[in-house]
Formats: C-alpha cells, sequence, structure tokens
C-alpha cells in the first residue's frame, strides 16, 4: 500500500470563505477514488491543490514524497493527467496538436509521437481522421475524449478529472462513462474524480470521498456510506438523488 | 506555427534596423538652406541656393518645411544652415518679452546663440489686413480703426496671425476693435474665402501677389501697430568658418531685392505657375549675371514615385519598430496589473498630443527630416497595439489559461503556442488601425522636411492648385485602402482556422 497522494491539515481561503478547512487525504497508488460533495464544498479545489494549481494556506501536500508547490511543480504536472468540463482544448490548435502540445514541447521524436496518438485514438474510440480537427468542429462528447487523450498523451502516473462528463447529454454521458470505466481499468492508473453526481462517483470509482464545507465528512464505497453514515448530511446527500424509476413507483409524487 | 512567427519577427528586426540606416542621410560637406511654407520664403529659399552654387558649394534647400518655430529650431540644432526670416517676427515672436528696439540689439540676441543675422535684403513684407475694394468702398474704410464702426465684419485670419503676440491679440487691443466673428484659416485659402464672401477682412503679407489679382485694398495701420518686417536671412556662424565663400555669395543678397521685385516674383510663382527655382534662376541672371543651368522640372510620374518611397518608409520604419515595441509592452501589460495601469496610462497620454506638437517637440532631439517623423508616427502607433496586445491575452477564458498550467507549460512556452496564437486577431487588428492611422498622419511629415504625399498637398495648398492636393490625397488614400486589404489577407494567413 504506497501512497501516491498525501494531503495533511490542508488549509484553503478564498478571500473570506474557508475553501479547505484542515482536509487530510491519503491516495493508494492505482486506485480510483471520486470526490463528491454539492458545489462549493471544497471538490474542485482539493484536486487542484494535488496538482499544485493552487497554493495552499496551510498544510502539506505530496506527490510521491515530493512536496507539490505551486512555483515548482511543472515537472510534477507533467506526471499527471488533468481533464476538464468540455475537455479545455485550445482552439487555435487542431485536435492532434492539442493532444501532443506537451510531448512537442518536450522534443519528442516525431515518430514516437504519431505512435502515441494512434494508440490513444483507438483506446478512446475517436477515429484517427479526426487529427486535423479544430475543437469548434467536435461535438461535446468527442471533444471530452480528445482532453482525456490529452491528459494520457505523457503517461501520467496519476489522472486528475473535474467534473469531467458535466456539460453532456444523458445518452452521451452514459456512453462515455463506459468507456472511461474501460479505460481506467485498461491503464491500472490512480484515478481521481471529481464529481456532484453520486452514481457516476460509485460507477467509475473504489471509494468515495464526501466532502461538505471544506471538509471531509465520510471517506468509504458506497455501501458503506448507505450503510453506516457518519452524519445524518450523508443521507441526505445519497437520497437526495433519486433515479427516474422511483417516481414511477410513487405517481402521487407528481400530484 | 510560432516558429514561424519567430522567423516573421526575426526578419522585422533586420527590415527595421536596415530602414532606419538609410533613413540617415550622411553628413556630407552642403549647405542646407531652410525656407517657410509659403511662396516668399519658398524663393529667398531657391535664390540663397542658387548664390550658394555659384561659390562652388553643393546646395540643399529643405522647402516649404512648416512655420517659425520648427525653422527656428532647426537653425539651432544645426539641421539647416540658413532660412529667410524677418526682423518684426524675430522681435515679437521669437524673442519676444525681451523688449527688442533696434536691429543692433536683434543682432547682438543672436549672436550670443551662434545665429548671424545678414543685412537686410531690402523689402519689408509688413502683416497688413486687406478688404475687397468694392466693400471698402462701399462702407467707406479706410484705416483699421474705421474697423470699428463695422462689428459685424467676418475675420479670416491665419492661424499663425491669431496666435502671434505681434498679431491678432494685440491688434485687437490696440484698435479695441468689436469684430466677434473671428476664424482661423490658411492663409493661402483665406483669399478664395474673401473671393467667395464667405469672410470679409483677412490678415495679409504686403508683398502678397494676390493684393492687385483680387483688387484688394492694404487698411493704413493709423495706429502705427505692426512693426517693420524686413527680410534677413539667418546664417548659422559657424557656416562662416567652414564655408567662407557660401558666407560671402550670401552676403550679396543684402540690398538686392525691392517690395516691388519682391511681389513681381510672388506673383510669377502664385499666379502664372512659373516654378520657385526659375524664378530664382532669372533673378539672380538679371542681378549678378550668374547663369545656371535650371534643373529640368520633374516629371509628374518621377514625383510621385519619390513621393511614394519616402511615404512608404515613413510609414514603414515607424510601424516596424512600433510593432516590435509594442507587443511586449502589451504582454508585460497583460501580465502585471501594475505595469499594465503605467504602459497603458502612458501610450494613451501620447495619443492625445496634437501631432504638430509633437513633431516640434521631437525637433531638437531628432532634428528635421524623416527621422523626427518617424519618431511621431512611431510614438502614434503604439496604443492600438499595445492596448489590443493586452485585451488579447487578458480575455483568454480562465479554464483555457489553467488547462495550460496543468499540463506543466512553462511560461515561455505558453505565451508562444497559447496566448500569442489566441489573442492574434486582436493583435493584427491593432496593427492594421495604427498603419492606417498612420498612413494618413504621415502626411504631415511634410512640415518637417520629411516628404511623402504631404509635399503635393502642403505645395498644392500653398499655390492653390487643386491638381497637386490631389497628388498627395488620392495616392494616400489609395495606400491606406492597400495597408486594409494586406492586413486582412495577413490575417487570413496567420490566424489559426480555428478561431
Amino acid at each position: 500500500m504506497v501512497s501516491i497522494f498525501k494531503l495533511e491539515h490542508i488549509v484553503k481561503h478564498y478571500g473570506g470563505t474557508l475553501a479547505l478547512d484542515d482536509v487530510s487525504l491519503s491516495i493508494t497508488a492505482g486506485t480510483s477514488v471520486a470526490l463528491i460533495g454539492s458545489s462549493g464544498s471544497g471538490k474542485s479545489t482539493l484536486l487542484k491543490v494535488m496538482l499544485g494549481l493552487v497554493a495552499t494556506d496551510g498544510g502539506t501536500a505530496q506527490f510521491e514524497n515530493t512536496v507539490i508547490a505551486p512555483q515548482q511543480s511543472l515537472a510534477l504536472r507533467q506526471q499527471m493527467g488533468y481533464v476538464i468540463q468540455e475537455g479545455g482544448l485550445f482552439p487555435h490548435l487542431t485536435v492532434s496538436e492539442n493532444i501532443a502540445l506537451m510531448a512537442e514541447h518536450l522534443d519528442w521524436p516525431k515518430e514516437k509521437i504519431r505512435a502515441r496518438l494512434s494508440e490513444l485514438f483507438a483506446l478512446t474510440r475517436l477515429p484517427e481522421h479526426f487529427a486535423g480537427r479544430y475543437p469548434k468542429e467536435l461535438s461535446g462528447g468527442q471533444r471530452q475524449r480528445v482532453g482525456l487523450m490529452r491528459a494520457l498523451m505523457l503517461r501520467p502516473k496519476v489522472l486528475l478529472l473535474d467534473e469531467p462528463l458535466g456539460a453532456l447529454d444523458p445518452i452521451i454521458r452514459a456512453d462515455l462513462q463506459h468507456d472511461l470505466k474501460e479505460i481506467f481499468q485498461s491503464l491500472g492508473a490512480t484515478v481521481v474524480l471529481v464529481t456532484h453526481d453520486i452514481s457516476e462517483a460509485a460507477f467509475l470509482a473504489e471509494t468515495l470521498v464526501l466532502l461538505h464545507e471544506g471538509r471531509i465528512v465520510q471517506h468509504g464505497s458506497l455501501a458503506e456510506l448507505v450503510r453506516s453514515p457518519a452524519s445524518p448530511f450523508v443521507t441526505r446527500f445519497v437520497n437526495a438523488q433519486r433515479s427516474p424509476l422511483e417516481s414511477l413507483q410513487s405517481p402521487q409524487s407528481t400530484i | 506555427m510560432y516558429k514561424k512567427i519567430k522567423k516573421i519577427l526575426l526578419a522585422l528586426a533586420v527590415l527595421v534596423a536596415a530602414m532606419l540606416h538609410s533613413a540617415v542621410p550622411s553628413a556630407a560637406q552642403v549647405v542646407k538652406i531652410g525656407s517657410k511654407k509659403f511662396t516668399e520664403s519658398v524663393i529667398l529659399g531657391e535664390v540663397a541656393s542658387g548664390l550658394v552654387r555659384s561659390a562652388g558649394h553643393q546646395a540643399v534647400h529643405q522647402k516649404e518645411i512648416g512655420g517659425t518655430t520648427i525653422l527656428w529650431n532647426a537653425l539651432l540644432e544645426g539641421d539647416i544652415d540658413l532660412y529667410p526670416e524677418y526682423t518684426g517676427t524675430l522681435m515679437a515672436e521669437i524673442f519676444a518679452g525681451r523688449n527688442i528696439k533696434s536691429d543692433a540689439e536683434l543682432q547682438a540676441v543672436l549672436l550670443e546663440k551662434g545665429i548671424k543675422m545678414l543685412r537686410p535684403l531690402g523689402f519689408n513684407n509688413t502683416y497688413a489686413l486687406g478688404i475687397k475694394d468694392s466693400v471698402a468702398a462701399r462702407l467707406g474704410i479706410k484705416t483699421i480703426s474705421d474697423l470699428k464702426q463695422h462689428a459685424r465684419l467676418r475675420l479670416g485670419l491665419s492661424n499663425e496671425f491669431l496666435s502671434r503676440k505681434d498679431g491678432w491679440p494685440g491688434l485687437k487691443d490696440r484698435y479695441e476693435l468689436p469684430q466677434t466673428s473671428v476664424q482661423g484659416l490658411d492663409h493661402d485659402l483665406a483669399y478664395r474665402g474673401l473671393e467667395s464672401n464667405a469672410i470679409d477682412v483677412i490678415d495679409l503679407y504686403s508683398t502678397d501677389a494676390e493684393i492687385a489679382y483680387y483688387h484688394l485694398r492694404i487698411l493704413t495701420d493709423d495706429l502705427n501697430y505692426f512693426p517693420r518686417y524686413d527680410a534677413v536671412l539667418l546664417v548659422r556662424a559657424d557656416l562662416e568658418k567652414k564655408s567662407p565663400q557660401a558666407f560671402a555669395a550670401l552676403e550679396k543678397m543684402s540690398g538686392q531685392m525691392t517690395e516691388e521685385k519682391m511681389v513681381k516674383m510672388n506673383a510669377a510663382s502664385k499666379l502664372r505657375r512659373v516654378p520657385e527655382n526659375q524664378i530664382a534662376a532669372e533673378f539672380l541672371a538679371e542681378t549678378f549675371g550668374i547663369k545656371q543651368a535650371a534643373a529640368p522640372e520633374e516629371t509628374m510620374v518621377a514625383r510621385l514615385w519619390q513621393n511614394t518611397k519616402d511615404h512608404l518608409s515613413l510609414v514603414a520604419v515607424s510601424l516596424l519598430a512600433a510593432i516590435a515595441v509594442s507587443i511586449p509592452l502589451g504582454v508585460w501589460a497583460a501580465k502585471s496589473k501594475r505595469a499594465g495601469g503605467v504602459i497603458l496610462g502612458a501610450v494613451g497620454v501620447i495619443q492625445t498630443v496634437p501631432s504638430l506638437a509633437l513633431l516640434v517637440v521631437l525637433i531638437p532631439v531628432a532634428g528635421i527630416g524623416a527621422l523626427p517623423a518617424m519618431l511621431a508616427l512611431f510614438l502614434y502607433s503604439l496604443l492600438p497595439m499595445v492596448r489590443n496586445t493586452a485585451t488579447g491575452i487578458t480575455t483568454i477564458s480562465p479554464a483555457l489559461t489553467q488547462s495550460a498550467a496543468a499540463l506543466g507549460l512553462p511560461p515561455a512556452a505558453k505565451l508562444w503556442r497559447i496566448e500569442l496564437p489566441m489573442a492574434l486577431p486582436q493583435i493584427l487588428a491593432g496593427v492594421k488601425t495604427s498603419a492606417v492611422i498612420n498612413v494618413g498622419t504621415a502626411t504631415l511629415g511634410a512640415l518637417v522636411g520629411a516628404g511623402g504625399y504631404g509635399q503635393p498637398i502642403l505645395t498644392g495648398i500653398r499655390l492653390d492648385d487643386t491638381s497637386l492636393i490631389l497628388q498627395g490625397a488620392v495616392p494616400a488614400a489609395v495606400l491606406a485602402l492597400a495597408v486594409q486589404a494586406l492586413f486582412g489577407a495577413a490575417e487570413k494567413v496567420l490566424v489559426s482556422k480555428g478561431l
């Protein structure tokens, strides 16, 4: 059990508001973790602390025993893949330019880049003829696949995803969820995922970390959260997201 | 893509350096003569040039460069060796407040500044007020004092006269003139205004050729307000040592001119369109027996080509230098809020300085000719490009800048590969704006002797010659359109299709 991320007593303020309030979390290499919670709970901020994108106001964050500090974390970030909503693609670069941006910057040989691109197109099930297109010529789901490829290009040790499926319609979302799960399993990399959708979290990650007002409320599997909630909030959060089938069983709820 | 941009920038830098080098003329031993932008001054400049050449020296005549301030400063700085001036202007304008009464005193003051005033040329070209003879007869106006009885008369005064201490403000006080309709306008256009009855009274020079032509009456200066304006040559004292023969030749001009001769020469130029160099050649032949082969008149095509070359080099050098400075400044302004405030404030203030004032201010630094014009154009080009570069970068969405940072892209690579290419449409729009403004403003360069399309416009206004004005105005407009089209094409090539 080697922990790849080790966060201890992390505190982060944004102006007057406390975004993270004494958060400690250790993530084991090769596992998948979902950070869940409502908006403003601090889950995205926690992910950015892991990337070294935001400076903390207290506590220590380590990646493989190296302290993560925003000023010196360029090399660390290159070992992490980061995916955001809509992919965060650069509009002026084509699909392949977006994906290969860092590899080119690191002077990878052209052959190596080409081979890696082919692998990734196959892995994410995007036809290779999309390589020359610009982001504005892609659908939301396609952009998300490109964003994922860009994150995976340098074979990162960890994959950090911030609401990766947030802006997609339900059917495309379901397709991508399945594809993501397969990709995670085939890579065997460490995955940290931020989502507010508890069923998506349970489907994609082994462990759930529930945050509320900048604190970790509970850490465990979905079953543990349901059977032995640490606080009434956990039950409220779990029950807040109904499946559509529930409404069928109780038609009176529609009045 | 960004390697391509780097290459282009490098090429531009080399080009700017090369053009700047060619724009600075080599300092050979030639006598440089200046003249103001009215016909009499140009003719006197031509006569002086002829005398210098007759002494075996080379002479360069920087024709019609602006007004008194520009020429006086150019003389002090040694950008020109001599120019024709008037004693009244020296006493009342250049040395206003020193209360100089006599030519001897004036000579002493000038010598302190290293300037020699040669003996008067022989005519007095004083300021005067003129009115149409028919109007004057109808209203019974003979003297300036008579104007007091006719408060409704409209005055059209040259801009210089309006602001000079020995001009309108003093005149109005001395005669207690009641007129309220007072317009500033170019002296050469004033005659047209009078002819078309848009104005009733104008200021004029007593040797103007138009006085007889337009049947004007000169109002008697019954309170002796206007000082004498004896024409003189102002020559840098060091010319006497540098080229004694040239200096001696110039001294021959003293006392050789009369008001009558001067009016005739002015008329030959303004009314009969005889080129000034020909008028001067005739005078030199008659007075001194100096025979010169009159320089062949330039063809229109040759002149257009020369003006185009001058204009293009003004625009190209100033614009390229401004691009090289503005884009880094814009990036800096985008990256640091504090620097941004200072930078945008500074380039904004430069933009508000009137162009003529900026040109005059630059003369002590850059002399006359292409250099001050290029400097002024360079300064005016900064604001649109700096501002557009800064906004182009600051308006990139935070999600994308964060994406770039999360990838682990170092700041320099982030700038070259993400920020500049994404801001490129805005940057190019700024360059285009600057270029178009630049093409138009460069016509003012003629005022400091920089040539370009402003030259025929200036001469055309002076000689009241519309076709000459169009020879400058039309190509300037065409060039502005061409520049616009060029940048449209550049945008297609350089900007990513994904934007």
